[in-house]
């Protein structure tokens, strides 16, 4: 369970660094440098480069994805940017544009 | 490794926005709901509920919210529409906008605090309930109800006999309080009297913006009257050189 949780209303601009797992349902604009996992959920909207560990998106992600370890798109997940990660799983229903680099 | 999956929602209750303890955020962070600090943030924190900040919380940022509950270190002005409260371990720096604030004994405050009118009561007897702690206890750390008191009593009459019995420990007490009453005004009667040296006559009630001082200034200069001259009186002066 998520230790850091951006709620429904809350608008973040800015940057935001950590070691802990960080759960989104709010929005997050700039930039998101996490060691461990992010979970973005379905209200949830991030227009920010994310550098994590384990990234599972269920909402709007506008921007780079950089997984150090995998990168989950799930059905109801919209991602406009590039993804970098060395395993990508992308679920039937999610919608997605931009361009994937599996070589990280 | 799990899946992150916050079982919680599912049941209907709703995990309050955390920042956990190693997170850092950099920026503004604006929202609708309370927030838990227990990590760091920088920049701007605007709410319309509560902040919290947790005992290992960092805040860097101007907060504005409706209540602010501290537990941990603000270092930033904060403004409160209802209450702000320091709990013990507390540390601000920075001036507190509020209708109501709330020292708890062992919190630390360095700053301004200016409290708008209030009319309800409950604001003197919390005031006399912060001020019964210190005053068993000898001198020390910062003693921040020594800022309460001040600020009470400027506003409320009621508790007037309560801040004279503080007053004793008020006098061993740092000096944080002593700004207080100088630039304690009640909020919306503020009146700032500005004197620029281009401006002959005073205004007085007009203005209460503060630190405006330079376009008044300027303006002054074309439009105002020349300022009134010191016509010295006739008869033998002396001349000092200096």
């Amino acid at each position: 369970m998520a230790n850091t949780v951006i709620g429904t209303t809350i608008v973040i601009d800015g940057e935001i660094t950590g070691d802990e797992d960080l759960l989104v349902r709010g929005t997050i604009k700039g930039r998101v440098a996490m060691s461990e996992n992010i979970v973005v959920e379905d209200g949830g909207t991030l227009e920010a480069n994310v550098e994590a560990g384990v990234i599972t998106i269920h909402g709007r992600v506008t921007g780079d994805i950089h997984a150090t370890q995998r990168a989950e798109l799930k059905p109801t997940s919209r991602v406009v940017g590039d993804i970098r990660a060395p395993r990508i799983l992308i679920a039937d229903g999610a919608s997605f544009k931009g361009s994937v680099d599996m070589d990280g | 490794m799990a899946r992150q999956h916050n079982h919680l929602a599912g049941h209907g209750l709703e995990t309050p926005t955390t920042i956990g303890v190693g997170i850092r955020v950099n920026g503004r962070i604006t929202g609708e709901e309370d927030l838990h600090v227990e990590g760091r943030v920088e920049g701007a924190v605007v709410l319309s509920r509560t902040l919290h900040v947790g005992a290992s919380g960092i805040v860097a940022a101007d907060v504005e919210a409706q209540d602010v509950v501290v537990h941990g270190l603000i270092m930033g002005n904060v403004t409160a529409n209802g209450c702000v409260t320091l709990h013990a371990g507390a540390r601000v720096v920075g001036d507190i906008s509020a209708p109501r604030f709330i020292v708890a004994d062992g919190a630390a405050f360095r700053g301004r605090v200016a409290m708008g009118e209030s009319s309800d009561a409950r604001r003197s007897v919390a005031s006399t309930a912060v001020a019964a702690r210190p005053a068993a206890r000898g001198a020390g750390s910062v003693r921040t109800s020594s800022s309460r008191p001040a600020s009470s009593s400027a506003v409320l009459p009621r508790a007037a006999k309560a801040a004279t019995e503080r007053k004793a420990a008020e006098n061993s007490q740092r000096q944080s309080a002593a700004r207080d009453p100088a630039s304690k005004q009640p909020d919306d009667d503020v009146t700032v009297v500005v004197r620029h040296p281009a401006v002959g006559e005073v205004e007085a009630g007009g203005r209460a913006t503060v630190g405006d001082k330079s376009p008044q200034g300027a303006a002054p200069k074309k439009k105002k009257i020349a300022p009134v001259a010191r016509i010295p009186k006739p008869g033998k002066r002396r001349v000092t050189r200096r």
